[in-house]
């Protein structure tokens, strides 16, 4: 069979772990719903449904779009971010193609999905949107650049071009790039205390606002997937990959950080955040240079 | 970014009750703003016109949700002004007791939304929870948990027993436990401290050029209070003391509201402990020929004013002052210069209420048309 197959397709018919990838949305969404509830009980309320974000994202794909000319290709934009998202969860380990890529291909594709969503609020942006869309502009410079210094320096610390290691815990080899990490991944999924705009009172929406329908549960449903990434991708640097029961505990232990930050901290403002961010961009690039010289 | 206008309102989460407020933005910061307001009008005033005293008393019962008892108390400090009348020391004791829960009840939810206004919407969760103490409490004392109407003229509508001061006893000392622990977070939390330090400034000499009142001046520094300067109800029986700050920002106008709740605590142990024991009087409704006379109590946002004109029976005229009217003067003031993400904190720090600052004022149009109550609701309800 193995010969028949060849090896590549042999391990993706038949390796169990492959199949957790094809679950992933599901997961992501039920991560959510458990973020929900997790911070409904933390705040003494009872919380919606866990799994209320399946049933809001159902609500939103029977929802008629506005029938405006860029109706087709907010649509096509949005599913392409919700591609890119779901595409990262290719490199990491317990996945269909993981370890076969260069990590240089991987944040390729992670800043390809930071820009397909400038451009998915670029486009349904009305005037006053575009307050909210600058600042999502210069997070995602901030943000991407960061990423990619920390993810070398990682890369550079371990000498590894994959995610795939048995004994990759750096949590505390490498403190700074590990807490620039958690800052990105709080950055990038939109949550407290890095909450780039005014979604609370509505005074300044981030870029995307304007949507809705389909486009919205692409958008939602990418959300979801960023925020199960950065969860799965802590782990895996933090925690290493030895098989799927650990590598799932793992997760929901740093997930439950997550949650707990969010629940614990209020939000900055945009100028505290992006100085706070200049002194994390610092400490990256010092620490890449500590570690290659 | 340069010279964007941005309407906030007048429907909108950033304000609480509608308001249109349009903020010129240069770099994110507000180099221009403009407050209209007038869409929550309900036109109390001029419905209180050609009402009877008791019928008056249930209008200004229903002015304020939050209010509730400083309208009410007010109201009947002016008419029992008029007859020169002075209630019974329990009935005295009891309004203050409903005053103080309502203050604590009030700068309780206000503490709630700040904390949202930045964030942390933990601890408006945890703030909802401890002002349900005190809501049972005004619950289980007056039988309602928004509109109180405890106030009758010369009396009170209910009478408190052993049980409801076991009850109060029980719930007062959970919220002082409660209050103490969220004042800690908010006095050693850096993130609170980042948003809420140093954003609406109002220096001493600006609050009392724009005659500013309550906890608002209080928090720069100004030690006035209607409880001490021209004391009612039960107030100069009691021991307290005015709580003031000297920073003059939001944050000081935070700790000055917190404090005040431990103080309120303090006003409801003695009140609880030395209540005279004497019957509440049952009296029939009061009917006045002619008279006008003023009145102020310390609402929970500042000094609350009333004033009654009374001809045939029946109400001629009112004038109601709340603390919102001082308050909204200085507000564009106060934005200017700022971040636009700090309009959220910078309004809600002063915690206006315009259901209550908006009235009937103009009740005469160009034509010179007087308008009765029905024709007031064919045109404006």
């Amino acid at each position: 069979m193995k010969m028949v197959l060849g090896e590549n397709m042999y391990n993706f018919l038949f390796n169990i772990y492959d199949f957790f990838i094809i679950l992933i949305i599901p997961i992501s969404l039920l991560f959510e719903g458990i973020r929900r509830k997790l911070i409904a009980r933390m705040q003494n309320r009872i919380g919606p449904s866990v799994l209320q974000p399946f049933y809001d994202a159902i609500k939103l794909f029977q929802k008629t779009e506005p029938n405006t000319n860029k109706k087709n290709i907010i649509s096509a934009v949005t599913f392409l971010y919700l591609l890119t998202n779901f595409s990262l969860f290719l490199f990491l380990p317990f996945s269909v193609l993981s370890f076969y890529f260069d990590v240089v291909f991987f944040v390729c594709i992670f800043i390809l999905s930071m820009i397909l969503y400038i451009i998915s609020g670029l486009i349904s942006n009305p005037f006053y949107r575009r307050f909210g869309f600058n600042r999502d502009l210069d997070i995602m410079l901030f943000s991407g650049i960061i990423f990619t210094i920390v993810f070398f320096t990682f890369i550079t610390f371990t000498t590894q071009s994959t995610f795939y290691s048995e004994n990759s815990n750096t949590l505390f080899r490498l403190p700074i790039a590990s807490f620039c990490l958690f800052v990105i991944a709080l950055l990038e999924t939109k949550k407290t205390p890095f909450v780039i705009t005014e979604e609370r009172t509505e005074i300044i929406t981030d870029a995307t606002r304007t949507l809705n329908g389909r486009s919205l549960a692409f958008m939602e449903i990418s959300k979801s997937l960023r925020m199960t990434f950065f969860v799965f991708l802590i782990t895996s640097f933090f925690f290493g990959s030895y098989n799927l029961l650990t590598f799932s505990i793992a997760s929901l232990l740093i997930f439950f950080v997550f949650v707990f930050i969010q629940v614990v901290t209020s939000c900055y403002r945009f100028d505290q955040i992006i100085n706070f961010l200049i002194i994390v961009l610092s400490l990256s690039v010092v620490e890449l240079i500590g570690i290659i010289l | 970014m340069h010279d964007l206008k941005l309407p906030i309102g007048p429907q909108h989460p950033a304000v609480d009750e509608p308001s249109s407020l349009i903020v010129t933005i240069e770099n994110n910061r507000i180099i221009n703003s403009n407050l209209k307001l007038g869409y929550a009008h309900i036109g109390i005033e001029k419905l209180m016109e050609g009402k009877t005293i008791e019928q008056g008393l249930h209008i200004v019962d229903h002015i304020c949700g939050i209010c509730s008892v400083a309208h009410p108390s007010c109201y009947t400090r002016a008419i029992e002004k008029m007859i020169n009348y002075k209630p019974t020391m329990r009935v005295q004791y009891i309004r203050t007791l409903t005053s103080e829960l309502a203050r604590m009840q009030s700068h309780i939810f206000w503490a709630g939304f700040m904390l949202h206004e930045i964030g942390l919407e933990t601890m408006l969760a945890y703030f909802l929870r401890d002002r349900e103490f005190v809501l049972e409490t005004l619950e289980k004392l007056t039988g309602n948990r928004i509109h109180f109407a405890i106030h009758k003229i010369r009396t009170v509508r209910n009478d408190i027993d052993e049980d409801d001061i076991q009850f109060i006893k029980k719930n007062i000392a959970k919220l002082g436990k409660n209050i103490l622990n969220s004042m800690k977070i908010i006095g050693t939390d850096k993130n609170i401290k980042k948003r809420l330090v140093g954003i609406g400034i109002i220096p001493k000499r600006m609050a009392k050029k724009y005659s500013l009142i309550g906890p608002v001046a209080r928090a720069s520094g100004i030690s006035i209070d209607v409880r001490k300067d021209d004391p009612y109800e039960a107030y100069n029986e009691l021991d307290f003391d005015i709580i003031t700050e000297t920073d003059g920002d939001a944050y000081a106008r935070m700790l000055v509201r917190m404090r005040e709740i431990l103080e309120s605590i303090k006003i409801v142990k003695q009140i609880i402990e030395n209540i005279p024991k004497e019957p509440i009087p049952t009296l029939p409704p009061l009917f006045i020929e002619e008279g006008m006379e003023a009145a102020s109590v310390e609402a929970p946002r500042g000094e609350n004013f009333h004033l009654i004109k009374i001809k045939n029976k029946k109400i001629d005229r009112a004038r109601i002052r709340t603390p919102t009217f001082n308050f909204m003067s200085i507000f564009n003031k106060l934005l200017e210069g700022n971040y636009v993400d700090d309009v959220p904190v910078i309004l809600t720090s002063l915690d206006p209420c315009y259901s209550c600052l908006e009235r009937v004022i103009v009740i005469k149009d160009k034509k010179i048309e007087v308008l009765n109550e029905d024709g007031f609701r064919r045109k404006y309800v």
